[in-house]
């Protein structure tokens, strides 16, 4: 319970908010006959159209946090660039995977360092590849919060990781984020809106599918301690590997 | 060394580094298209140039690895499984000092099987799989086949050997199916560098030359432990407790409120007021320790601010204790109303009063009555949620600051409900007189209950989870149908439109059609019409009379220029027989006239009267003869008089030719009354057929005019080209020419 005392509220455009959107900082509104501020939506939900609907008939929204691109300057045009240079069919795929893994270099902390960030791996996967979808986003969140929150997360974090490993296709990112995003929701056998197919390669985990090894590496890294070192799986060798590879020739060429 | 590579080989896990010294160098590459082959062949030619050099025969090797690879990657391209959004082949390449291996793998297409060299093939894409293994195979010194018939996964690795000891003189096919499935290892504190853990590129570049512990072979027989790091208990909350219900209820706002009475839930969000950066989650687990099957996951938006941990923990003890109090608070009033304590009971204990243990098991049983009867309270409790639930939702759609101000009215009152919670925790603290048999057998009973509606919570929740299921398919089908009712409606109206569009229409041309039955059936029509089928009829006999004179004066020309050449031709021969005995005589009077003198003055004079009589006698024919051409002559007028009485066809053409006007007239006319008029089609068409007729008449006569004209050309009488001149002016109509009324 909160009127705003400690906190400072700045104002946010409503014409940025759209319906299934994916909320990025947390929506306030503003009570004057009270003289608090109403929390409406947190960071990482859905934007449900109804909330939306009252968002507008109050006018003005409020948040306590600072614009994304604010907090992180590069991922707009980081995540412009990864679009783009995955739909390039003319770059063959060593240097589709140089540039990518340069230009996506400044969110290596924020996903395999110690200083764990949830927003940039997010939001900077949701924002270069589009997934999951609105529709997809507002059924997996009236389904469950909680498998909506593990799949954002582990979505964002294995095509991340796919992405550095060379899957840098556009279609096929996609396609993983959807199924692994959807993933806890295999058993329900529920059409889930937005996803057309879901692409279950890599779901024999025991057989040795390196997808599956890789959704599951992510899933290390959503859920560990925050400092805990990367666990010497294939997968995670390829990815140092592949780093390797990339910074010995950003140097070589320095 | 071959036995070697295949123990290597042989397991689930398997890249291709682990047929390398650790030091080797290893490259992976996915195709997503055949585009880029060429280019990707030749950069992994450029990466292996070292041992490419090394080689006996580096040309023939390039050649080798070039072709190799390509078959590999056409093989895994072609024989992808069918159906799939993309197709990747993923590429792995390295070597060292011994051999160079290459590693292409894909998902196999359905039901391939025996495409090895030298087995049974199973269907076409096998035999097709077979012929490409087979050339890899000859140009490689060893190909081994993985193949996971489970998930379809294929995996052709090719190598070439420094040694000739190393070469597999067959190819290997290993079924992986037949291999036991593991579990991923993830060993937290394994050997991936510590600065690419940490994210310190620099520092992990700076150590680049160091011995990669990473190439050690994975061990298989690690189960995935969660990382094996504990997970920060402060951000995790145990199953089956009262607030994880409340947190995990993200729509039910009102039941949020109806238990909780610390925290505002706006409805939609699952978002209490002022703690959006304190909220933690455990899904399903039940457990606190690390669970594969569910992660369990600090909230996202917890964000970045992982600090106020403690917060969180003393939040969540505040929360239990809040219920354990309310509970409590239950037990004292019961208590109290019954005039029997436990502590009572406790004491009466030790006295050894033989009366004590039957009022102990009624005070059990009273107190499982009242833990019934709590129970039932607790279902009616979630009935009234439920019902504040629906009841706040309709409040919010009716007014949201209204709702937003019974919010903070509920606000205050928690303020309110959590000083009466430190009250009560406090009471509970200084109440040192009850025994600690009591108290245990109070916990326990406090336990069971709570234990129980941690339960009726699940199924609540549970319920509530169903309710939200039932509600989305209900919405979805709802909006379904309403967008089917829609576009219904949309057909129905364009339908509508188009009726009444097409009724416009047919209005319009009923209109039109009577407009022309009124008019066609009006008698001036009617006489129009008749008038001028009259003049068409009448025209027509006109032209029929003409006709026939025109065919009785050309019968009479005829006959006269028959009569006139005949006579001419006798005038000819005349003359001719005269020319003959003229010059006979002139002869005969040249005669004389030398025989004159040279004889007699008598045979002078017969001589003399002989010609006088041959002159007069020419004279005579002479005078014949320009009677027959005064005759001729007088022919000549009767046929320019012919000829210029020919000329009067001209008028009727005329006449013709407004009549087809007229014609054409009434023709579109009929035509826009579309037939309509039946009366005047069937008059029409007999003026037609009487029309047809007529042209045929018309036509024969001017076929016989033809003819006459021809015959007339041929007996070469000069007034037949008079008479052509005559025909010329007046031009018969061409066959097929519309015809004149």
């Amino acid at each position: 319970m909160s009127a705003g005392a400690d906190k400072k509220f700045v104002p946010v455009e409503m014409t940025k908010l759209q319906a299934g959107m994916l909320v990025d900082r947390p929506l306030h509104i503003f009570l004057p006959a009270n003289q608090r501020y109403i929390l409406m939506v947190n960071a990482f939900q859905p934007l449900e159209p109804r909330v939306l609907d009252k968002l507008k008939h109050f006018g003005q929204v409020f948040s306590t946090e600072p614009e994304l691109d604010e907090r992180y300057p590069q991922l707009a045009e980081a995540a412009r660039s990864v679009r783009a240079l995955c739909d390039d069919p003319e770059i063959a795929p060593f240097e589709k995977n140089r540039s990518l893994r340069g230009i996506s270099s400044w969110i290596i902390d924020c996903v395999l360092g110690t200083s764990r960030d949830d927003y940039a791996p997010l939001f900077f996967f949701h924002r270069a590849f589009g997934v999951p979808k609105p529709e997809t986003l507002l059924y997996v969140a009236d389904f469950s919060v909680d498998a909506y929150e593990r799949g954002l997360r582990l979505a964002a974090v294995s095509g991340l990781l796919a992405l550095w490993l060379g899957y840098s296709d556009t279609g096929y990112l996609m396609q993983l984020a959807e199924t692994v995003f959807c993933a806890e929701l295999r058993g329900t056998n529920l059409a889930v809106p937005g996803v057309d197919a879901a692409d279950f390669r890599f779901r024999q985990t025991g057989r040795g599918d390196e997808l599956a090894e890789l959704v599951e590496l992510a899933q290390w890294i959503v859920m560990r301690v925050p400092g805990a070192r990367l666990p010497a799986t294939r997968v995670a060798r390829k990815i140092e590997r592949q780093f390797r590879q990339h910074f010995a020739v950003s140097q070589a060429a320095a | 060394m071959s036995n070697a590579l295949l123990a290597a080989v042989n397991k689930i896990k398997f890249g291709v580094e682990e047929l390398l010294e650790p030091d080797a160098q290893v490259f992976f590459e996915n195709i997503f298209s055949t585009r880029h082959i060429g280019r990707v062949v030749d950069f992994m030619l450029f990466q292996c140039q070292p041992f490419l050099k090394a080689s006996q025969d580096p040309a023939y090797t390039e050649y080798r690895f070039r072709h190799m690879i390509e078959l590999a990657i056409f093989n895994a391209w072609a024989n992808y499984r069918t159906g799939e959004r993309s197709r990747v082949v993923e590429l792995e390449f390295g070597w060292d000092k011994q051999r160079l291996v290459i590693s292409a793998s894909h998902i196999g297409a359905e039901g391939i099987g025996g495409f090895v060299p030298g087995a049974e093939p199973a269907n076409e894409v096998s035999i097709r799989m077979q012929k490409m293994l087979t050339q890899v195979q000859a140009l490689a010194d060893g190909l081994i086949v993985r193949h996971d018939p489970v998930s379809g996964r294929v995996q052709a690795i090719a190598f070439l050997a420094a040694d000739e000891t190393e070469k597999l003189a067959e190819t290997q096919y290993l079924d992986l199916s037949q291999l036991p499935a593991v579990q991923q290892t993830l060993e937290p504190d394994a050997s991936v560098p510590e600065e690419l853990s940490n994210g310190d590129i620099e520092a992990f570049m700076a150590d680049e030359n160091a011995a990669p512990e990473a190439a050690a072979p994975i061990e298989d027989d690690v189960t995935i432990a969660g990382g094996g790091a504990e997970p920060d208990t402060t951000e995790t909350r145990i199953k089956g407790s009262a607030p994880e219900a409340e947190l995990e209820t993200r729509i039910s706002g009102s039941s949020a409120i109806g238990q909780d009475k610390t925290k505002i839930v706006i409805g939609g969000g699952g978002d209490k007021f002022g703690e959006d950066k304190t909220k933690t989650v455990i899904s399903g687990g039940g457990s606190v320790g690390p669970n594969k099957e569910v992660m369990q996951v600090k909230r996202l938006d917890a964000g970045a601010g992982a600090a106020g941990g403690s917060n969180k923990r003393e939040q969540l003890l505040m929360e239990k204790l809040k219920v354990m109090s309310e509970q409590i608070n239950a037990l004292k009033a019961e208590k109290a109303g019954g005039n029997m304590t436990l502590s009572s009971v406790e004491a009466a204990g030790p006295t050894g009063d033989s009366g004590v243990a039957s009022k102990r098991e009624q005070l059990l049983t009273d107190q499982k009555k009242v833990m019934g009867e709590q129970i039932v309270t607790l279902n009616e409790q979630l009935n009234t949620l439920r019902s504040e639930k629906n009841g706040l939702q309709v409040a919010l759609s009716e007014s949201n600051r209204n709702a937003a101000e019974a919010f903070s009215k509920a606000a205050a009152e928690d303020d309110k409900d959590s000083d009466e919670v430190v009250k009560i925790r406090d009471e509970i603290e200084k109440e040192k007189g009850v025994p600690e048999k009591a108290k245990a057998m109070v916990q326990g009973l406090l336990e069971a209950t709570t234990k129980e509606r941690g339960d009726l919570k699940q199924r609540a929740r549970e319920i509530d989870a169903m309710l939200r299921r039932r509600d989305y398919e209900y919405k979805t089908k709802e909006s379904g149908f309403v967008e089917q009712l829609r576009l219904m409606e949309g057909m129905i109206k364009q339908r509508e439109s188009a009726l009444e569009k097409s009724k416009e229409a047919a209005t319009n041309l009923s209109a039109i059609i009577e407009k022309h039955r009124v008019e066609s059936s009006s008698a001036t029509d009617t006489a129009e019409m008749t008038h001028k089928l009259a003049t068409a009829d009448k025209l027509l006999q006109a032209e029929k009379e003409n006709t026939d004179r025109v065919q009785k004066r050309c019968d009479d020309i005829q006959k006269k220029l028959s009569e006139e050449v005949s006579a001419r031709g006798t005038a000819q021969l005349d003359s001719a027989k005269f020319k003959k005995l003229a010059d006979d005589l002139q002869r005969k009077v040249n005669q004389f006239q030398e025989a004159g003198q040279k004889g007699s003055s008598t045979d002078l004079l017969n001589i003399t009267d002989a010609r006088d009589k041959a002159v007069r006698q020419v004279e005579q024919l002479k005078q014949q003869n320009r009677e027959l051409q005064t005759k001729l002559l007088a022919n000549a007028p009767t046929k320019s008089s012919a000829n210029s009485k020919d000329g009067a066809k001209n008028s009727p053409a005329q006449s013709e030719a407004e009549l087809k006007h007229k014609l054409e007239l009434a023709d579109k006319l009929a035509k826009a009354s579309k037939e309509e008029l039946d009366k005047t089609k069937k008059r029409f068409d007999e003026v037609k057929v009487a029309e047809n007729k007529l042209r045929g008449e018309l036509s024969k006569v001017q076929a016989d005019l033809i003819k006459a004209q021809a015959e007339l050309k041929a007996a070469g009488i000069r007034s037949a080209g008079a008479a052509a001149a005559a025909a010329k002016t007046t031009p018969p109509p061409k066959p097929g020419t519309k015809p004149k009324t």
